[in-house]
């Protein structure tokens, strides 16, 4: 992209990052503009308004950025990084900007510039044979996934729910989760490009050997192993990540099991950790409670009026006239027919043995919903289905409090009845599900609420704090968390982990130009 | 080995449609793709509202895309450049609810 020298002035900035003069940002966008092309440095409020939006439950001006630089290459992103060094402006990277409930695309921090890499989206290769993928920070599933149809390569991805406008590399860097057998999503990623604050491109794994073509497919390379301090933090800008794709299997049989009782989470887990553990059920299925099925078919308003939490025996009355169980399992089986038989075989078996519990099959579940969506997640379909969650109470308020459990009916049952008697507390729902790892298990709850509701608002902050602080005095504490309590939540985590975590911030970016608190990291 | 996108025929097109390409290249083939793949997945399954059949001003509803509107999300230029956005909001304005666009029937591998 060149200069262009008739441009017009840029507005502007309503913001400055912190520590910034006016005539020196002023320069840097200058600068930007000849990197990047005018078209791709945005000032003006109508453009910087779609990061401004975030759902989180404190005011958007604490999140507003300076301004939106978008980059195409990576020749681009080093020329951006000694720019930002020699100014000192932060800059914010986002891939697709669609991490709802975590931040969305807005910084952590206002004043900060979004180095938005959303055209920086070539799908580089997709090799058939190995099932491997490279891609841009910009490439969506929905194109990943339009590409592999239309050239006939039968492979499946894993994305999260809702999968259609979010993307792989923002995803697995932030270390989301999926469905399907490849629902760890950082598990299956192998090897990276990474821009680091001094301009150098580093490729881990085998990615830095001359001639290499082993770079998709041997994750550790030699000496340390570098990926994972490029996830969840701030000491490079990920411009090219590998992953591993699934193949299709001959036959895929996606099954739910409802249960009627709350306390059933316990025999829930206790059933179904040892077949996962040992593989028979290979993905990383769910145990949805009863709010969250009935915010993928209807908003609440169908039922309760009111505005406070939703009453017990109003979730008794949904429970019975929508055919929702208090939980509901979503797994699948994958292979041959012979594969998926004998696995079917010892999954009915081990739920008959243990007296409770109601095995639905696609073919009772039909065309019906939540089931559908649930069946396209499991195998890496598109869906936006789950957004219904957002409709639940209304008011764009979502913050997503995901506390590891470890995967034992007791820890569940104690966690569960936490987070409901905390949230309750405030007047908000319990909408949750567990998602199965390997071991552990992501307890996801959607702290929802009105958030054009101040007082409303103000009482999801308080609740998310003192979720946090709650879960974390009985050894509980997040995988992830939105850009409003990164810092109580790194804390949570010791402050040994916080100086290791400074020391290689101060290393790798000294001066801190690369998203300053992501994770409560910061020089 | 590195497979190159099949350029599509142009599906219907609906109102300033920019320039046809193949969606596996980043870019909207046209304003239908970007209504099935994106709106439609939540304004046609009850997700989000209906907004066929309403006679919504088109600029209301490019207002509504590019800020968001409580739980609907905000979309900036790079999800969605402004000739798409003028076609998708030209297209559901002068929709009529009784003559649905489907998405189209997924397609199987």
């Amino acid at each position: 992209m060149t200069a262009q020298k008739a441009a017009p002035a840029p507005a502007a900035p309503a913001i400055l990052p912190p520590g910034v003069s006016a005539s020196d940002f002023a320069g840097a966008i200058r600068e930007f503009i000849e990197i990047l092309g005018a078209e791709n440095v945005l000032t003006d409020a109508d453009h910087l308004a779609p990061y401004t939006k975030v759902m989180v439950a404190e005011s958007e001006d604490l999140h507003r950025p300076a301004a939106v630089i978008m980059a195409r290459t990576v020749e681009q992103v080093q020329k951006i990084m000694a720019v930002c060094n020699r100014v000192r402006v932060p800059i914010w990277p986002i891939s697709t900007g669609r991490n709802f409930g975590y931040g969305s695309a807005a910084p952590q921090s206002a004043g900060q510039v979004i180095l938005d890499l959303r055209h920086m989206n070539r799908i580089i290769e997709v090799d058939p044979v190995m099932c491997t993928a490279l891609v841009e920070p910009g490439v969506t599933y929905q194109q990943l996934k339009d590409y592999l149809v239309e050239n006939n390569i039968p492979l499946w991805l894993s994305c999260p729910a809702p999968s259609a406008i979010a993307g792989p590399l923002g995803n697995t860097v932030d270390r989301g989760v999926g469905y399907t057998p490849y629902g760890e999503h950082f598990m299956m990623q192998c090897g990276m490009e990474v821009v680091l604050a001094d301009g150098q491109v580093l490729r881990t794994g085998m990615g830095g050997v001359q001639n290499t073509n082993a770079w998709q497919v041997f994750k550790w390379g030699y000496g340390p192993y570098l990926d994972g301090i490029f996830t969840q933090s701030n000491y490079g800008v990920v411009t090219k990540m590998g992953m591993w794709l699934m193949p299709q299997p001959p036959v895929y049989k996606p099954f739910s099991i409802r249960y009627e009782k709350d306390e059933d989470i316990h025999d829930i887990v206790e059933t179904l950790r040892p077949l996962r553990i040992a593989g028979v059920i290979p993905n990383a299925m769910v145990f949805a409670n009863v709010m969250w099925e009935a915010a993928a078919i209807m908003p609440r308003s169908k039922y309760y009026q009111g505005t406070g939490t939703t009453p017990d025996h109003v979730l008794e009355e949904i429970k019975a006239k929508e055919g929702i169980g208090a939980w509901n399992v979503y797994a699948a089986l994958y292979g041959t027919k012979e594969q998926v038989e004998v696995n079917w075989n010892i999954i009915t078996g081990a739920i008959k043995a243990s007296g409770k519990g109601r095995i639905i099959t696609e073919e009772e579940a039909g065309e019906t919903e939540p089931f559908k969506y649930r069946a396209k997640l499991m195998r890496g379909d598109m869906t936006l289905q789950e957004f219904g969650l957002y409709r639940w109470r209304g008011g764009g308020g979502s913050m997503w409090f995901a506390p590891v459990t470890v995967a034992k009916g007791s820890e569940t049952r104690d966690q569960t009845e936490l987070a409901k008697k905390i949230l309750g507390e405030f007047g908000l729902d319990y909408v949750a599900e567990y998602i199965v790892g390997m071991r552990d298990m992501h307890h996801i709850i959607d702290v929802l609420f009105d958030r054009s509701n101040p007082d409303e608002m103000e009482r999801a902050h308080a609740c998310f704090a003192k979720l946090l602080s709650e879960f974390g005095k009985r050894g509980y504490a997040v995988y992830r968390v939105n850009t409003a309590f990164m810092d109580q939540t790194a804390d949570l985590y010791g402050p040994v982990k916080r100086h290791v975590d400074q020391a290689l911030k101060r290393a790798l970016d000294p001066n801190g130009i690369i998203a300053p608190g992501k994770s409560g990291i910061r020089i | 080995m590195k497979f190159r996108p099949i350029a599509l025929a142009a599906l219907l097109t609906l109102g300033a449609a920019p320039a046809v390409h193949a969606s596996p290249t980043g870019v909207w083939r046209g304003s239908n793709e970007a209504w099935e793949k994106v709106c439609s997945r939540c304004h046609l399954s009850g997700v989000g509202p209906e907004l066929r059949g309403r006679q919504l001003p088109p600029e209301y509803i490019k207002q509504v895309v590019r800020h968001g509107f409580l739980a609907m999300p905000a979309f900036p230029h790079g999800a969605i450049d402004d000739a798409t956005l003028d076609g998708v909001a030209l297209y559901v304005s002068k929709s009529r609810l009784n003559a649905p666009a489907k998405p189209a029937p997924a397609k199987k591998l």
